[in-house]
């Protein structure tokens, strides 16, 4: 007798029910375009996105704009970094900084990255400080809250363990607190990167002569919304591949943030 | 010479407004390798007390000193174990400076083998059942060998069997060191089972205080045991409940409000 079908793990039956999904519309739109259901000039079919997108990587246009605006998100998003973590530490720890600081980091927090450009613009120039400028604001609040979140929410009977084995408030900072808000800061990381993403192409609106968002305006400017099609798409699978790469890295890195408590004794 | 002293000591909480004597004037003396249980009902100042004498708490008035610069190790009633380190992490912890961890490597491993760990070394707490994380807890306050050691109901979460099991380890552990240990239970049969002597708090104040006179291995089911634990239930008067879990017996002290 043979053996009877073990079902697909969970996750590798959902892989394959995305991908199907994701295959059915484009099939479904193709198929729209051939008919003629859709306007051309305003829904490109994907097989002309594919063609746009596979001229693009042969001429090395895709590759270019690609890295360049690669390098302004991994500068950017290291600025941020480099920013709103001793901040945000800054507040959680300076008695009274936190209150202080409250109204004017919610003002900010409310003001969308894309109206600061004009000024932006004047205080930096057109080069690429404004550009990074901008980045930097769209990802440095995700950050900030995340771990000033994961910081306000450290269990204080661990921080009570620490002082019962003698630890000063640095080493309490340091063993206990830091390492306990991880995975809240990484919340904070892997959003604060998608906003930096999406800050892009607002970024390279800025006389940008390179870069994604520069390529789909370019497009937009010369009539050629299959590039334009091309460009988004090429974003938004940046997009996930990054917001993946992350994820792997961060249970690389921190794999116990990653384990669920198997006991509950 | 007495390694733990504690005079006069007092504390009193603010709750809804009302003043709250947790702890009113107590006495208390522990001597090198003496193992005291503290038993009380909720809210008798059993865990204040300890926490004054681990210096976490602040007395009001009073005074709480550990003899002669001795280490101290607390046992809390959770694990309190850190997530983002292994078993050994959080044994290590316990040293208390990067400097001393990175010296007392091996000091380490002797604890994780001496409690049971050495297959759970490299695994995190999320992958540790309830006892098994307890018995890192202790670890954790054993691996700088403490010359006094204070536990706040450290098995009051895990099952019967399992806390018989824990209390025989940290004996056996006892055995072979001077540690002086103050041991809060809520259990009776624990605290007999564990204590030499026997300190009874009741609203902030000590209103017994013996040694117990039974001979050691002891069995909870030994007509000795349990004459010497309804001695000490009808000694605190209406107060105390047993119940039945299996072949063991666990008293508990009913709770009150004092």
């Amino acid at each position: 007798m043979s053996e009877a079908i073990r079902p697909l793990p969970a996750r590798r039956r959902s892989r394959w029910t995305s991908a199907a999904v994701v295959l059915g519309i484009l099939a479904f739109w193709q198929a729209a375009s051939g008919v003629g259901w859709t306007n051309a000039y305003l829904l490109p079919s994907p097989l002309r996105i594919a063609r746009a997108l596979v001229l693009a990587a042969g001429n090395g246009e895709l590759l270019r704009h690609a890295a360049a605006s690669g390098a302004r998100v991994a500068l950017g998003f290291s600025l941020a970094v480099a920013l709103a973590f001793p901040t945000a530490v800054l507040v959680s720890f300076a008695p009274g900084l936190g209150s202080v600081l409250d109204p004017l980091l919610t003002f900010f927090r409310n003001i969308p990255p894309l109206a600061l450009v004009p000024v932006l613009i004047l205080w930096f120039g057109i080069g690429e400080a404004s550009k990074l400028a901008l980045i930097v604001l769209s990802s440095f609040f995700p950050i900030f809250m995340g771990t000033i979140t994961g910081l306000g929410n450290v269990d204080p009977r661990l921080i009570e363990m620490g002082r019962s084995v003698g630890f000063s408030r640095r080493r309490i900072l340091l063993r206990i607190m830091i390492p306990e808000s991880v995975p809240s800061v990484a919340n904070g990381l892997r959003l604060g990167l998608g906003y930096s993403w999406r800050a892009l192409v607002g970024a390279e609106m800025i006389a940008a002569s390179s870069g994604l968002g520069y390529w789909i305006l370019d497009a937009e400017e010369m009539a050629r919304i299959d590039v334009v099609f091309a460009g988004i798409l090429t974003i938004g699978a940046l997009g996930i591949l990054l917001d993946r790469a992350a994820f792997a890295a961060s249970s690389r890195i921190l794999p116990w943030a990653h384990l669920e408590s198997q006991w509950h004794a | 010479m007495a390694r733990l002293s504690l005079e006069g000591v007092a504390k009193t909480f603010l709750s809804g407004g009302r003043e709250i004597k947790a702890v009113d004037g107590v006495d208390l003396e522990l001597g090198e390798g003496e193992v005291a249980t503290i038993v009380g009902p909720s809210g008798s100042g059993k865990t204040t007390l300890l926490r004054i004498a681990a210096g976490l708490e602040a007395p009001d008035s009073g005074r709480a000193a550990l003899r002669g610069g001795g280490v101290l190790g607390f046992v809390f009633q959770e694990p309190r174990l850190l997530g983002s380190l292994t078993v050994e992490g959080n044994v290590a912890l316990g040293l208390g400076s990067r400097k001393a961890e990175r010296a007392g490597a091996g000091r380490v491993r002797e604890i994780i083998e001496l409690l049971g760990l050495s297959d759970f070394r490299c695994a995190y707490p999320a992958q540790l059942s309830g006892g098994l994380a307890q018995r890192v807890a202790l670890g954790r306050a054993l691996v700088r060998d403490p010359d006094l050691l204070l536990m706040d109901e450290p098995f009051s979460a895990l099952d019967a069997p399992l806390r018989r099991r824990l209390q025989d380890e940290l004996l056996g552990i006892l055995a072979t060191r001077r540690t002086s240990l103050a041991f809060v239970t809520h259990d009776l049969v624990e605290a007999l089972y564990i204590g030499n002597r026997v300190v009874v708090l009741r609203g902030g104040r000590v209103t017994r205080d013996e040694p117990i006179a039974l001979a050691r291995p002891r069995d909870p089911r030994s007509r000795a045991f349990m004459a010497s634990l309804d001695s000490l239930a009808r000694a605190l008067g209406g107060g105390a409940r047993t119940r039945n879990l299996g072949s063991d017996r666990e008293m508990d002290l009913e709770e009150d409000s004092a």
